[in-house]
């Protein structure tokens, strides 16, 4: 099958879905309430988080060239932290 | 003689509470949100906005302006917040008096300035060009300061009348942060409230802070103090009838704990409304 | 200089480091030993606020490197490239940059990549809300025009190549997702994967994308490549690549906007 036979092969099977699902956006209102899926605000915190952000964190790191930390959270669940790289 | 009325209490919405104030809609004023974290074309948020503002009066409470920053580079924000008030309708459209960008970093905080003629003459610019845009008077927050400079040649509360006078905008006036700055600077909150136009408020902010080592800090993440209360009394009996809202960010509490803070609001706006030793304020 | 200017210039300096703290604290009344404190106060408010604005748009990067490891990493981040905008939820674009460059990190050699793909979600998330166009767009269209045609994707349509399993690592850290929970990940490190990221109504989703599929969305998205070369090229990457799968699969999803024919759009 040459280039264009083969297109016209693949686009016959496109005009061949006939009725195709429709999309799910026109449905949404009523499957899900946007309230239950809108994200917290990312500028809900200026100025009222002073209690617990006070100097001693904010002082702290002050050396660049000193890295003490340790991932410690679900990259031991993905198979070690240490994977190296493989590609590119 | 006319009283003002009371206008009843709002609260600041925030996502833990979307489900249940769309789907309960309790007897509130209004509802109140940060502006910036509604500058989307579209998503969940915004919808959920609109959703509101079927339902209540909307306050839009800006936190991102910076109105005092001397090289702020805020046409964009501006564009995007009158992009905002067009689709929202909003009853109030509010900023802080303070400063947060210069040299092109923002540090996204409310940063107080030292209240000189320079920067009287910057911000009444700014809101003045904030108003031409927005076509509408906008109102101006006092703030939480936690330091003090040397060359201030007013008082904030003389500052924010000097800026009514220049621009014509309303003042948002936080009873919290008035208590706050005054208890670390050791001023009587009485005063401020004396130099402050009353005639200007058009909203009354109240919320929490914490006691730190350092002071009084304004973290929104707690009750209304007494104090704080006292002070919505003094404003109520001053003939002040702007709405209140309850401020709540850190720790976010149920539902119900600020709609009782709002009753409380609303009671003392009903019994100094109608207390006959307190008609007199009202006269002038 | 103004005086307003300087005095924002040095508060900005202490506020960046407490080395900037003796030039600001001249310019305030008061004992400067408490002031000092209250700047240290003002200084942690700007890195929480950051922190809470990337924990926002990076969750998933948060979960897989633990709290102390992300907060230092923002930190750092911060120190480097701070906000420049007002609005927070646009800080944070160049995260996985920084990533990428921050030699620690190469223990996670994945992570930019999981925070490039975060960035994706975070910029769906708040995309213009559009209707997708539904099958019967393709019914009045001869296939010589479908040939030439172009495709226009839904806002918040975006597709990311990575050397890494990219969309499962993705999919798994999801609350909603079973493997989640469990002890460990189905994963598989060595696989390499094309991630796509869309509006599905209100919601982002993240799924992945054989070779040919990719090579035929990303044609159509990045390139604004005409349907039939959108199709050669990605034959040429995946031989019996299907081309009625992968138009299904996107008006099911609601990936397409509209289509653009020649001389007339519709």
């Amino acid at each position: 099958m040459n280039k264009s036979a083969a297109l016209s092969a693949a686009l016959a099977s496109v005009f061949a879905l006939g009725v195709v699902s429709t999309p799910v956006f026109a449905a949404e209102e009523g499957k899900e309430k946007c309230f239950g899926v809108a994200k917290k605000g990312a500028n809900d915190c200026a100025s009222a988080n002073g209690s617990h952000s006070c100097a001693g964190q904010a002082k702290a790191d002050n050396d660049p060239n000193e890295w003490k930390y340790v991932a410690s959270g679900t990259c031991e669940k993905m198979g070690g932290k240490t994977a190296a790289p493989k590609k590119g | 003689m006319i009283l003002h009325p009371v206008s009843p209490t709002g609260i600041g919405l925030r996502q833990p509470h979307y489900a249940r104030v769309l789907e309960e809609r309790p007897r509130i004023g209004f509802v109140e949100v940060h502006s910036e974290n509604f500058f989307h074309d579209g998503g969940a948020a915004l919808r959920t906005l609109e959703r509101a503002r079927e339902c209540y009066p909307v306050s839009l409470h800006g936190v991102g302006l910076a109105l005092a920053s001397v090289d702020a580079r805020s046409q964009a924000h501006v564009e995007r917040l009158a992009k905002l008030v067009e689709r929202i309708e909003p009853a109030f459209v509010s900023e802080h008096l303070c400063w947060g960008a210069v040299d092109g970093i923002h540090f996204n905080d409310l940063l107080p300035f030292p209240y000189t003629g320079e920067a009287l003459a910057l911000v009444a610019a700014r809101v003045n060009a904030l108003q031409d845009r927005l076509r509408r008077p906008v109102l101006i927050e006092n703030l939480s300061a936690y330091v003090q400079f040397r060359d201030a040649q007013m008082t904030e509360a003389q500052f924010l009348a000097d800026l009514v006078c220049l621009t014509g905008c309303g003042l948002l006036l936080d009873l919290n942060n008035l208590y706050v700055n005054a208890r670390n600077f050791g001023s009587d909150p009485m005063d401020a409230l004396e130099q402050l136009p009353m005639h200007a408020v058009r909203e009354i902010h109240l919320a929490g802070h914490a006691v730190t080592e350092y002071g009084l800090i304004d973290t929104h993440g707690s009750a209304v103090c007494d104090d704080v209360w006292a002070l919505l009394t003094a404003v109520r009996r001053r003939g002040v009838g702007a709405p209140a809202l309850i401020e709540w960010d850190t720790d976010l509490p149920e539902l119900d704990i600020l709609l009782a803070e709002a009753a409380r609001a609303d009671r003392i706006g009903a019994d100094a409304g109608t207390s006959d030793g307190d008609r007199h304020v009202c006269a002038a | 200089m103004s005086a307003l200017l300087d005095a924002q210039r040095r508060f900005a300096g202490a506020l960046r480091s407490a080395q900037g703290e003796p030039a600001m604290l001249p310019l305030l009344t008061g004992d400067a030993e408490r002031n000092r404190g209250l700047l240290g106060v003002y200084r942690g408010n700007a890195v929480a606020n950051a922190n809470a604005a990337l924990t926002l748009a990076y969750p998933v990067c948060r979960q897989i490197t633990g709290d102390d490891y992300f907060d230092a990493l923002v930190r750092r981040y911060w120190a480097l490239t701070p906000s420049t905008d007002g609005d927070l939820n646009r800080y944070g674009d160049h995260f996985a940059d920084f990533l990428d460059g921050f030699e620690p990190v190469r223990a996670l050699p994945y992570l930019p990549d999981v925070a490039r793909l975060e960035w994706l979600v975070h910029v769906a998330t708040t995309a213009a809300d559009t209707a997708p166009l539904g099958g019967e767009a393709f019914a009045g269209l001869d296939p010589d025009a479908l040939a030439t045609a172009r495709l226009h994707m839904t806002p918040g349509f975006a597709l990311l190549g990575s050397a890494w399993p990219i969309a499962d690592i993705w999919l798994q850290h999801q609350p909603d997702a079973a493997a989640g929970s469990g002890d460990a990940f189905d994963i598989d490190l060595e696989q390499a994967q094309y991630a796509v990221v869309w509006r599905d109504g209100l919601r982002v989703r993240v799924a992945s994308l054989s070779v040919g599929a990719h090579a035929f969305w990303a044609a159509i998205a990045l390139v604004g490549a005409s349907f039939g070369d959108a199709w050669a090229g990605a034959t040429t990457h995946e031989q019996d690549f299907n081309l009625a799968a992968a138009i299904e699969q996107a008006i099911a999803c609601g990936w397409l906007h509209h289509i653009e024919t020649r001389g007339n759009e519709q």
